[in-house]
């Protein structure tokens, strides 16, 4: 029996590529860092975004409670950003 | 609703140790190009063909897989030219000053046009289409 190559060296495991979040009511989900949305998380999407981005661990449901329009209290920055 | 872990390779089931089990051991390797049978062919002396799979895998001892296969020290895996890189297949066959540089040479003296490949499946694909094309001017002339 011969195991498939590749696994168990660098790069990606065969384990995380294949596990998702599937959201609900978005409280156990974390927005920047679970796999949610796409195929990879948000912060490894956005490196740069989730760099300056005051709290890192925000659950989707916050994320949506706080209100992520222009202004909202979701997303704050660590500094202004530039267009 | 609450939120969930989804696995992909069984949506309704779920992970199961046995389900990996299977999915590990029977997913096909991952392909390498189907010219790659050509390693293979009839026409090519054995030891050609098992050196083309030794590069083609990055199986030959080279200086960079006998320090990760701990043989040299780490410090001893630098190119054999002293040009400064690591003596990886890639560097050793196509990149290095020293032997890539003999790859132009070659092409000039089978009379093709071409590029320095990047990859060693790239390079191989690339003298397999002279291969094909040499044959092609070949019968024509004849």
């Amino acid at each position: 029996m011969r195991i498939r190559d590749g696994i168990g060296e660098g790069g990606e495991g065969w384990f995380e590529a294949r596990v998702r979040k599937r959201v609900g009511d978005g409280a156990n989900t974390d927005f920047w860092r679970d796999c949610w949305c796409g195929n990879v998380p948000l912060c490894d999407r956005f490196s740069r975004l989730y760099d300056l981005v005051v709290n890192k661990s925000i659950t989707v449901r916050n994320m949506f409670l706080l209100g992520v329009d222009v202004g909202g209290e979701a997303l704050q920055w660590r500094r202004w950003l530039w267009a | 609703m609450a939120d969930r872990w989804l696995w992909l390779p069984d949506q309704d089931g779920g992970y199961s140790v046995r389900g990996v089990y299977d999915m590990l051991t029977t997913q096909e390797q991952p392909q390498l190009h189907p010219n790659m049978e050509l390693i293979w062919h009839k026409q090519a002396p054995l030891k050609i063909s098992i050196l083309a799979w030794r590069l083609l895998r990055d199986r030959l001892p080279t200086k960079n897989n006998l320090a990760n296969h701990g043989v040299i020290p780490l410090e001893a895996r630098l190119c054999l030219t002293g040009c400064g890189h690591v003596e990886d297949v890639n560097h050793l066959f196509l990149s290095c000053p020293t032997f890539g540089a003999l790859w132009p040479l070659v092409r000039a003296w089978l009379g093709v046009v071409g590029v320095d490949s990047q990859t060693t499946s790239d390079h191989f694909l690339q003298f397999i289409n002279y291969a094909g094309c040499s044959r092609l001017r070949r019968s024509f002339f004849h």
